[in-house]
């Protein structure tokens, strides 16, 4: 990033391929919209270029990349009013119910978690994606949110209290 | 225990870092907790089931897009970066001018007044002009030259952006291009020459390089817009080549489909 922020933006490539997949895995799992997840990836690398000159250093890469991630995250869900809900997404998101009955028992739990995933509020879920599949520390992820790490350890265990509220509730009303 | 303090600590046991004596441990000195362990448990198989959602691969656009933006953000930079160069150039030649003593002034004006009667003179006008614009050819062949050799892609494309601006080519540039379209490692460096080359397709050194360049390619992006090129060309020899590479061994269904619709097209 230091190269790129002295004008070798030809290295701006690098970190495109190093981190593409992690900011798709995390824009999907936010937003659960697999349209929008490749324009909000542009949306991040635009920003690392146009704000390279504010990059110190002082922090890992990964925090500020997700710090601008979160943002952008932040920005299309003010644009978009709420985050898609369930009966939004394309039918082709979950398996069938042909695929289902066939299936075991394991792939409909885990279409319940998606669904409870889901449904849980925007900010719950960008705290389980922040700290479950992009590996950063908790410490990292206070600085990204604006918060202490102890709340950010408080906040991911009652989203997950609540996720699992969910699950059990689309469980329930599966049976 | 506060009620806080053990909600903080219930993520290292969800990360492994408490084992599940501790936390019972710790669960028994809580009021609040005291019998939650098969919860806290349960809690930590839904942090753990959450491993096994899947996101769905990159489509092919998204590598595109990026690339151009990246190639467009690129070329701006090069030709502020120049600009900045000329202007910084300008200024510190005023600066020097300025700072001249009075009678280097005058000196100066005297030379320039000369310089300009001369220059005046009708039999022999149209022959400077012409002299000056060949040494202005040369003098930017010359840089292109020597920074298609920089290490910097920046550098390069500035080199291929300098070659846009000749009336035309002469063999050695020529061969520089055609020499940087199959060999550089940059992608952008690689589009630009395509894009530069263009220009001087009326030129068959030219047009039999670019023919020549297309079993080079690996790069999907350079392979279309050669084969954009030679759709706007007309050129009827690099139908086979480009049927060849419809053979390639991974060769994307995009290009696939482009492809055959430009040979369909020449």
């Amino acid at each position: 990033m230091f190269q790129v922020k002295t004008g070798d933006i030809e290295q701006l490539g690098v970190l495109f391929e190093r981190y593409k997949k992690p900011l798709l895995g995390f824009f999907y799992r936010t937003t659960r919209n697999p349209a929008l997840c490749e324009d909000l990836v542009q949306n991040v690398f635009l920003r690392l270029l146009k704000y390279r000159s504010t990059f110190t250093g002082s922090g890992k890469f990964t925090t500020w990349m997700f710090q601008i991630a979160h943002n952008v995250f932040i920005d299309n869900y003010t644009k978009s009013g709420k985050t898609r809900n369930i009966e939004d997404m394309d039918e082709n998101s979950f398996a069938t119910e042909q695929e289902l009955t066939n299936n075991l028992v394991k792939e409909e739990e885990l279409q319940l978690l998606n669904e409870a995933l889901n449904k849980l509020n925007s900010e719950q879920r960008e705290l389980i994606v922040l700290s479950k599949y992009q590996e950063l520390k908790y410490k990292e992820i206070g600085n990204i949110l604006n918060c202490s790490e102890g709340a950010v350890r408080v906040r991911i265990f009652r989203a997950l209290a609540e996720l699992k509220r969910i699950y059990l509730e689309l469980e329930g009303n599966k049976a | 225990m506060k009620k806080r303090d053990i909600e903080e600590l219930f993520v290292d046991y969800f990360d492994g870092k408490l084992n599940a004596d501790e936390l019972k441990k710790m669960l028994a000195e809580s009021e609040k907790y005291k019998n939650q362990f098969e919860e806290i448990n349960k809690l930590k198989n839904l942090y753990v089931s959450l491993d096994n959602i899947s996101v769905p691969e990159p489509g092919e656009n998204m590598d595109k897009n990026f690339y151009n933006m990246l190639e467009l953000a690129s070329k701006a930079s090069s030709e502020a970066l120049h600009k900045r160069s000329i202007s910084k150039y300008f200024t510190e030649k005023a600066i020097k001018i300025i700072t001249l003593p009075k009678i280097s002034y005058a000196a100066l004006l005297l030379i320039i007044g000369i310089a300009v009667g001369k220059w005046a003179l009708p039999d022999n006008n149209g022959k400077r002009l012409e002299n000056l614009s060949a040494e202005l050819t040369s003098v930017k062949e010359v840089m292109a030259l020597t920074m298609l050799q920089q290490s910097a892609p920046t550098d390069r494309i500035k080199a291929v952006s300098y070659v846009n601006s000749l009336p035309n080519v002469d063999n050695k540039v020529a061969n520089a291009l055609i020499e940087t379209l199959n060999t550089d490692p940059n992608i952008n460096v690689r589009l630009a020459t395509v894009d530069a080359l263009s220009a001087f397709c009326g030129n068959p050194q030219v047009r039999q390089g670019l023919i020549r360049s297309i079993a080079n390619q690996t790069s999907p992006l350079v392979q279309v817009a050669l084969a954009d090129l030679m759709v706007s060309i007309h050129e009827k020899n690099s139908v086979e080549p480009l049927k060849k590479l419809l053979n390639e061994e991974g060769i994307k269904k995009s290009v696939k489909t482009k492809i055959e619709n430009c040979i369909t097209r020449i």
